[in-house]
C-alpha cells in the first residue's frame, strides 16, 4: 500500500527535482549579487570597526558622532580626528559599538558561507510547492445515539455527547428494526422477516453483522480511500453511487455512496457521502463519511423509512458540521493540527 | 494514488476488528489487492480514453462482447481475468510489466502482494 505511493510518486520526485535545479539556475545571478553585497558590507564593517578602534585609541572621540557616523557607515579618519578634537570616547560605548558589529560581521559571514545552491530533497521540493501532490482524503465518521431527539437539528447535533468519535463508532448505522413482521417493497406476495433482531444492534459492531462483513466492509472503505473516491469505479461490485429513485415515493439518495457486502443471504450496505468541501469547513482534507447501514434479506428492499433515515444523516451533517467541526474537530483529528477547528 | 488520513475513530475501529497483528495484516494485503486491481483498471480506462476509443470499439479490437469491456473497465467482475487484461492492454498498444520478486528476508515489513505502477 505505501510502496505503491512511492512508486507512483516517482516521476514526481524525479519532475521535482529537475523544477528545482531549473529554478536554481534561473535564480543564480540574483543569488550572485547578493553575494557580492553581503562581501561589500563586510568590508564596509571591518573598515568601521577598525576606525573605532583608532580612535578609542586615541581617547579623543565623541560617542554621539562614533555612533552616528558607523550607523551610517560614513565613518572617516577625519571625522575621528575632528571628534577626537572635539570630544571625549566613552571606552565603554565604543566597546559596546564593536561588539555589535562584530555580531553583525559574523552574521554577514554566515550568510556568506552559506551555500548558494541547494538540492532539495523531495520531500522538501513537496513542502516548497514544487510538487502538487494528489489529493488526500480523510475517512470521518459521525455517530449519534439516538436516544432522545432534541427539537433542532442543531441542538439534535451538539446536545450531551452527540458528536464524539471515541468508541462511538459502534453506533454508527444503528438500526432498530420493526417489531412486527412486514411487507417488503417489491415482493408484495411475502412477508419476510428483515434482518438484524437485535433491537439495538449496532452496524458494523453488532452482533448481527459477521465479522467477516465487517471486514469486507472496511476493506473497500479503506480501498476506496487509497484509490481516491472519485477515481474508484461507482459501478463496482463493492462500491456503488446510487441515483436518483424512478418513483417521487422513494426517498432520493443519489449523491450516496454504498459499500456493499452479501453474506448469508443477507445485503449489507454501509452508507457514505463525499464530502470534497470539507476543508472549506475546517477540515485538512475532503472526507469521507459514514453515515449508516442498511441490511436486508437477498432480492429485497429494505423500508424506504430506513432510507429516510439514512438521507436525514447526511442532511444532518451537511447541515450542522461546521458546528460540529468546531466543536469536536480536535477529538476527531487529533494528529492534524490546529487548522482543524 | 491518494494518500488517505484516517481519523481516531476509524483508527479505533480497524484496532477493534483486527485485534492481532495477523489480522491486522491480512487485512492489509486485502485491501493492497483491491487497491492494485482497482488502479489497474483504472489506468487502463484512463489509456483508453486518452486514445479516444469507446468501450465498444475496444470491445471489437478484442473480440469480445462489449458487456464483457464494461464490466471489466467498471469494474464489477469479480475476478478479473489476466488473459483478459493483456488482451486489452493489447488492443490499447500498451503492455502490462509483471515481475516477481521475493519478500525481503529479515525485515519486519513486507510488500503488498501486488503494486501497480503508474503507466
Amino acid at each position: 500500500m505505501l510502496s505503491l505511493g512511492i512508486y507512483r510518486d516517482g516521476p514526481l520526485n524525479h519532475d521535482a527535482l529537475a523544477a528545482v535545479h531549473e529554478e536554481a539556475l534561473r535564480e543564480r545571478p540574483a543569488l550572485d549579487e547578493r553575494r557580492q553585497a553581503i562581501g561589500a558590507e563586510i568590508i564596509r564593517i571591518e573598515r568601521s570597526t577598525e576606525r573605532c578602534f583608532d580612535a578609542s585609541e586615541q581617547g579623543q572621540l565623541s560617542p554621539e558622532r562614533c555612533f552616528d557616523a558607523s550607523e551610517q557607515g560614513q565613518l572617516s579618519p577625519e571625522r575621528c580626528f575632528d571628534a577626537s578634537e572635539q570630544g571625549q570616547l566613552s571606552p565603554e560605548r565604543c566597546a559596546q559599538r564593536i561588539a555589535s558589529l562584530n555580531a553583525r560581521l559574523e552574521d554577514l559571514r554566515a550568510q556568506q558561507a552559506e551555500p548558494t545552491y541547494r538540492v532539495i530533497a523531495p520531500d522538501h521540493a513537496t513542502e516548497a510547492g514544487v510538487v502538487q501532490r494528489p489529493k488526500k482524503w480523510a475517512i470521518l465518521g459521525i455517530a449519534r445515539t439516538g436516544r432522545t431527539r432534541p427539537s433542532s437539528r442543531a441542538g439534535r447535533w451538539m446536545s450531551g455527547r452527540r458528536v464524539f468519535p471515541v468508541a462511538s463508532w459502534a453506533m454508527i448505522g444503528r438500526w432498530q428494526r420493526p417489531s412486527a413482521r412486514r411487507r417488503i417493497a417489491g415482493s408484495p406476495s411475502s412477508t419476510r422477516r428483515l434482518a438484524g433482531s437485535a433491537r439495538h444492534g449496532d452496524f458494523l459492531t453488532g452482533e448481527k453483522t459477521p465479522s467477516d462483513v465487517r471486514i469486507e466492509l472496511l476493506t473497500t472503505v479503506r480501498a476506496v480511500l487509497q484509490v481516491g473516491p472519485p477515481r474508484f469505479p461507482t459501478s463496482a461490485r463493492r462500491w456503488r453511487l446510487m441515483h436518483k429513485p424512478a418513483s417521487k415515493k422513494e426517498v432520493d439518495l443519489s449523491g450516496i455512496c454504498e459499500a456493499r457486502d452479501k453474506h448469508s443471504n443477507k445485503l449489507y450496505r454501509l452508507f457514505c457521502v463525499i464530502d470534497r468541501d470539507a476543508p472549506a469547513h475546517g477540515l485538512a482534507l475532503p472526507s469521507l463519511v459514514l453515515l449508516g447501514g442498511v441490511v436486508k434479506p437477498a432480492r429485497t428492499e429494505a423500508p424506504q423509512s430506513e432510507y429516510g433515515r439514512i438521507d436525514r444523516y447526511r442532511k444532518d451533517y451537511q447541515a450542522t458540521h461546521r458546528v460540529a467541526l468546531g466543536r469536536g474537530a480536535a477529538e476527531w483529528w487529533p494528529d492534524v493540527g490546529p487548522d482543524m477547528s | 494514488m491518494h494518500k488517505s488520513k484516517e481519523s481516531a475513530a476509524f483508527a479505533e475501529l480497524l484496532a477493534e476488528s483486527f485485534p492481532t497483528a495477523e489480522d491486522r495484516a491480512a487485512h492489509e494485503r486485502e485491501v493492497a489487492k483491491l487497491v492494485a486491481f482497482a488502479e489497474l483498471l483504472i489506468v487502463l480506462d484512463e489509456v483508453r480514453a486518452g486514445s479516444k476509443l469507446s468501450k465498444a470499439e475496444l470491445a471489437r479490437r478484442v473480440g469480445v462482447k462489449p458487456s464483457v469491456i464494461s464490466r471489466l473497465l467498471d469494474g464489477k467482475g469479480r475476478n478479473v481475468q489476466l488473459d483478459t487484461v493483456a488482451d486489452v492492454a493489447d488492443a490499447l498498444d500498451v503492455y502490462i510489466e509483471l515481475r516477481v520478486r521475493p519478500q525481503p528476508k529479515g525485515k519486519r515489513t513486507r510488500h503488498a502482494p501486488i503494486k501497480v505502477l503508474a503507466a
